[in-house]
């Protein structure tokens, strides 16, 4: 017997009398093992850690043979190392190949020039002037699509998302560029997406819903008092309004309405407001509005290039979510149900496993860009992250005039996952992170090769599910308790225990 | 440091060329495209192959050619299967420019008003003579994988002023065009250079709408005989085969083709032998694919 490689350990902590004190260890906290690669997670006793752990190191115990069986039904430990890596192999292999189905995100730049001034946003300075794309450049752009696929052996139907800048100005050049945009798309068959600010987003529904757009994502800052302090107009005046709107008519005209909201040390606090506010406006349970959260953070590294210095480059690449941001948003959520019906937040992806009983899913791939984004921008370039547009020196192509494209560039980039970062490959965290960091921060910091590791600390990787552990786990067996306190028989069957928790085997 | 500060930027000419350099292969050989699609083409018996492209990239890649040399070597000349009245005001070098062993425009009736594709365009031959039949109310699109083809295509729309024609840069097995949406999907000796044709077969079916129907040229050879000598079938085809169009099927394996990719009705019309300008000599077949139980859109013949 040996212990999976891909078995870790959570330690979580969890308030007094939320379990039985047997299952605490020395320090307080209870232990979690889970492992993506067989799908599961329990709750374990201090000696089963104990006897998982002398295994691990070479010297098992005279376990209980029921506790040996129990770790290795549930995937913890293995009999067959081979047979173990066979199971992971074929996750990868199939990661692999489900990237060269996935439809590619075509984002389109009709301009970078935006009516707002956020002061955080990563694009800055681009967003007070900017070229435009004229119709030569769009076509040029639909033109580049199947030519880009096809570099990437990629069959998946592409889809295209408005971007920008802010894609829905009301001015007659933005509205022509976006009417081409829109039915370019909706001829060839290809679906459409937005990203906005919403201030306009009302006089687009029209538009939108002729060619057949499906959702639009736009964004708040929380509260109208704190979303209108920072997320005004270039001369200053509020959006909240012109945006509320924006969402409303858009879900009732049928829109899918994406609700960003945008969090920090200055909104965290309001967010019970803000829950009570999305509430009343009935976007909580409407059918066509989904809201979630985003977290302000540290944009340097999209001044970053592989050849900086290296102290400087690693400077740059430094910093992301501000430092107790994090702990300052749980603490506020596990005292307002009510945000957390409105965000259901789940940073680790451990959500559906924890709270409704689903496997644990691997995450092979922590940033989505890299796999699955092309954005084309109003000079005529290509880039293969939304954050980065504008920024010459991440641009991996031109589509306009000629088309030109750094296959050899983009390519380790795409196919970069979990078991391309040698680093990441040796880690037994590395499918609840899906591996390797931000894949434009790692390339900079190595000097230019993607599958390079620019991880925070496999430690920082632990404690961010071990934070949404603390935070679920309450809340998953409150429900079980709930659960078995109305079922006849107590204990409940193992179905009934699956729906209520993740938590089959739970000695 | 701003976005304007180019210290230490790496130029975008840097940036868009490959950075996995292909290295010479044991034999020496370097990635010729032509020599990618069949194997390095080295005597060396210890030779590695370099990467190999597929059979479509290397069909593109020897359209994207022809487009720069302004003139096609492949298949037959326009001359050879359309009339002269037919031939009228395009463009001579666009008839250079277009290669195709059939005349799928002469056997069709377009009327005005109708959505008409041609599944690989080339020069845009067809594309003319369709948007001349449909009118301006009607709509030709080209979808063709060779940029330098799509080009071409523009610029004889252009010349001859047509605006009812939109070309498009696609691949046939996936169009970049909506689901049921077009009344008459033709395709000129296309077909035959793709390995899974079925695949394309669906994808012309997809997009018709019902009681639409595709006209295809295509290299086919009677059931009871056998091939033509330069006719290549089967797993003996190689990518030059494919690209030249020369890779045929009998009457009976396409029938069953057409009809498998979703077809309700299918018919063929053989158009016998055709000289290639390259020498070879085909049998060529028109086959009519009706989506549904369409008895709309009769060929006329």
């Amino acid at each position: 017997m040996l212990v999976s490689p891909n078995t870790v350990t959570f330690s979580v902590a969890l308030p007094e009398g939320t379990l039985d004190p047997s299952y605490l260890d020395e320090s307080g906290k209870v232990s979690v093992l889970a492992n993506a690669v067989s799908g599961s997670m329990d709750i374990v006793t201090p000696a089963e850690i104990t006897a998982l752990e002398r295994l691990r190191t070479g010297d098992p115990t005279d376990a209980d043979s029921t506790v040996m069986a129990g770790l290795l039904e549930r995937g913890y430990i293995c009999a067959d190392a081979d047979e173990d890596d066979s199971r992971y192999r074929s996750i990868v292999d199939g990661y692999f190949e489900a990237i060269q189905q996935a439809p590619f995100q075509f984002m389109f730049i009709p301009s970078f020039v935006c009516n707002l001034a956020c002061p955080y946003c990563f694009e800055g300075e681009l967003t007070t002037k900017s070229p435009r794309m004229d119709e030569e450049m769009i076509d040029a752009a639909f033109d580049a699509i199947p030519m880009i696929q096809e570099l990437h052996d990629n069959s998946g139907p592409p889809y295209i998302t408005l971007f920008g800048g802010e894609p829905l100005l009301d001015t007659a050049y933005q509205r022509g560029a976006v009417e081409r945009i829109l039915r370019s798309s909706y001829d060839r068959g290809y679906p459409v997406t937005a990203i906005t600010n919403g201030v306009a987003l009302d006089k687009y529904v029209p538009m939108l819903l002729r060619y057949g757009c499906e959702e639009v994502q736009v964004s708040l800052d929380g509260t109208p008092e704190i979303h209108d302090s920072r997320r005004v107009f270039r001369n200053g005046k509020p959006t909240f309004e012109l945006i509320e709107r924006g969402i409303d008519v858009a879900a009732d005209a049928g829109l899918r309405v994406l609700v960003r909201v945008l969090i920090d040390d200055e909104s965290v606090e309001a967010m019970p407001r803000f829950a009570e506010f999305a509430q009343s406006k009935g976007w909580i349970d409407h059918p066509k509005i989904r809201m979630f959260h985003g977290f302000t953070k540290a944009i340097t590294f999209l001044y970053v290039t592989p050849d900086h210095p290296e102290e400087q480059r690693r400077r740059m690449v430094r910093g992301d979510v501000k430092p107790g941001l994090q702990e300052s948003f749980y603490r506020m959520l596990r005292a307002n149900p009510l945000v957390d019906r409105m965000l259901e937040p789940d940073p680790a992806r451990i959500r559906s496993a924890v709270m409704e009983g689903d496997r644990v899913r691997p995450n092979l791939q922590g940033c989505s860009a890299g796999t699955s984004v092309v954005a084309f921008d109003p000079n005529g370039k290509v880039y293969g992250c939304p954050e980065t547009v504008g920024r010459p020196q991440h641009a991996c192509g031109t589509f306009f005039p000629e088309f030109s494209y750094a296959g050899g560039y983009r390519d380790p980039w795409r196919h970069r996952h979990v078991d391309t970062v040698p680093m990441c490959r040796d880690c037994n965290v590395k499918l609840f992170c899906g591996g390797g960091g931000c894949p434009i921060k790692a390339w900079a910091a190595s000097g230019g090769d993607f599958n390079t590791c620019y991880c925070p600390k496999v430690s920082a990787i632990k404690t961010r599910v071990e934070t949404e552990l603390a935070y679920l786990l309450p809340m998953a067996l409150r429900r079980r308790q709930d659960k078995a306190a109305r079922s006849e028989g107590g204990e409940g069957t193992w179905e009934q225990m699956t729906r209520v928790g993740s938590f089959p085997w739970m000695s | 440091m701003g976005a304007d500060d180019a210290r230490g930027f790496i130029s975008l000419d840097e940036l868009t060329r490959p950075r996995t350099s292909v290295e010479p292969d044991a034999c020496g050989c370097g990635p010729d495209p032509a020599g990618e699609a069949a194997g390095c083409g080295c005597d060396t018996p210890e030779a590695t192959p370099v990467r190999r492209v597929s059979v479509e990239t290397h069909v593109k890649q020897r359209y994207d050619l022809l487009a720069g040399q302004g003139a096609s070597t492949l298949c037959c000349s326009p001359n050879a299967v359309y009339s002269t009245e037919e031939l009228a005001g395009i463009p001579t070098w666009v008839l250079e420019l277009s290669s195709g062993c059939g005349s799928p425009m002469n056997a069709i009736d377009l009327q005005p008003g109708q959505t008409v594709v041609d599944f690989g365009c080339g020069a845009g031959l067809d594309l003319l003579i369709a948007a001349r039949r449909v009118g301006v109310t009607g709509r030709v699109i080209g979808v063709d994988a060779s940029m330098h083809m799509v080009r071409s295509a523009r610029r004889a729309a252009k010349e001859t002023g047509f605006t009812n024609i939109d070309v498009r840069v696609g691949d046939i097995r996936r169009p970049p065009l909506r689901e049921a949406s077009v009344d008459v999907v033709l395709s000129n000796c296309v077909l035959g250079m793709f390995p899974d044709k079925q695949e394309v077969l669906r994808a012309i079916a997809g997009v018709l709408r019902p009681g639409g129907f595709a006209v295809i040229s295509d290299v086919v050879y009677a059931d009871d005989a056998p091939p033509p000598q330069d006719v290549a079938v089967g797993e003996s085809a190689d990518a030059e085969d494919f690209a030249r169009c020369v890779v045929g099927m009998t009457e009976s394996q396409y029938r069953e083709l057409v009809l498998g990719a979703g077809f309700a009705r299918v018919e063929l019309r053989s158009d016998g032998p055709v000289p290639y300008r390259d020498g070879a000599e085909v049998t060529s077949a028109m086959i009519f694919a009706y989506r549904d139980a369409s008895t709309t859109g009769q060929p006329c013949c």
